[in-house]
């Protein structure tokens, strides 16, 4: 049996196996373009959620009465949420799937590069993600504990240390 | 641009012939879904530097190669269960060539299935070449070596 022998047993194949199956292109293409729009919705919330916190947070420093080691949580907040959309933008030009356009030999080079960049990414998440935002927020409540004097500081302190380092614990978790 | 709806009825076969070759039947349709969303997605960029076809082709594989590598199928090659090489064992009595080449496609590497979808799809082993991004006289010994194989599966299934 020789392979150009088989060409048009698989040819006939193809196109009678093709017959039995049923593809609506219209309902198809419509439903990619709702996977597009949902894709995009998704980018805009993250964007929005964001800014949100920048937004927050300097409103809070502008115009309320707060300590001045709050302030600096807040500007520590604000400067880390900042350095998680540059890191995350950055991350997602560079990442975005590879085009499947190219032969399969670049394709598969391009994937593990990408796959590697993921994974680098992930590994590090506690220092360009979490650290950033639970030093802000352990400045900004110390600030606000210091002020108000609700509790005792070592209490403070303490409580700040567990959460932080059961934050941290999840993350690495989730990325092990 | 190439209508996408069109190519969809000049291509059909190809595709579902590829979903056929790297899924697993009840995947079959998710596979086929994801083909044709990187076809609908990449249409825009195409602009005609290589055959309709052979584009769709190099989309096609590329999706169905990386849908497989993919978190949890992991497998390089689709295994066949007991149920399956009996079935092989029936058809063959029957004499459908068509559902054993498809036997003996799941034997193959990711890359060697590709290989000989293409081919027995007509292309050219340039054409082919140039999908893989290796050489012509690469792609031929592959071609080669794939004869090979269908010669020994061939002795010991038939």
């Amino acid at each position: 049996m020789r392979l150009e022998d088989l060409r048009q047993v698989w040819n006939e194949g193809s196109q009678m196996s093709a017959a039995q199956t049923t593809i609506n292109e219209a309902k198809l293409r419509d439903s990619f373009r709702s996977f597009e729009s949902a894709i995009a919705r998704r980018d805009l919330i993250e964007s929005i959620a964001a800014i949100a916190v920048i937004v927050f947070f300097s409103f809070s420093i502008w115009k309320t009465d707060l300590p001045g080691v709050a302030i600096a949580g807040c500007a520590v907040i604000i400067l880390g949420a900042i350095e998680i959309m540059i890191v995350m933008g950055i991350t997602r030009r560079m990442d975005r799937p590879t085009s499947h356009e190219v032969s399969i030999l670049d394709y598969s080079r391009l994937e593990l590069r990408r796959l590697d960049r993921q994974i680098r990414l992930l590994k590090n998440v506690t220092t360009w993600y979490s650290a950033p935002i639970l030093i802000g927020c352990a400045i900004f409540f110390l600030g606000i504990m210091l002020q108000f004097r609700v509790l005792p500081t070592y209490l403070w302190l303490a409580f700040l240390g567990a959460f932080w380092l059961c934050i941290v614990w999840l993350v690495m978790r989730s990325t092990a | 641009m190439p209508d996408f709806e069109q190519l969809l009825q000049q291509n059909r076969h190809r595709f579902i012939a590829i979903a056929n070759a790297y899924a697993r039947h009840d995947d079959r349709d998710d596979l086929l879904q994801e083909i044709l969303l990187q076809i609908w997605r990449g249409l825009s960029s195409y602009r005609g530097q290589a055959a309709l076809a052979t584009w769709c082709y190099r989309v096609a594989l590329n999706t169905a190669l990386g849908w497989q590598r993919s978190a949890g199928r992991r497998s390089t090659r689709i295994p066949i269960s007991d149920s399956e090489v009996q079935t092989v064992a029936d058809r063959s009595s029957v004499s459908d060539p068509y559902q054993m080449l498809q036997q003996f496609m799941r034997t193959l590497s990711d890359i060697d299935r590709a290989c000989l979808l293409m081919y027995l799809d007509n292309f050219s082993s340039q054409d082919i070449a140039e999908t893989f991004g290796v050489s012509d006289g690469a792609m031929r010994v592959r071609i080669h070596r794939i004869q090979e194989q269908l010669m020994t599966w061939t002795e010991q299934n038939l």
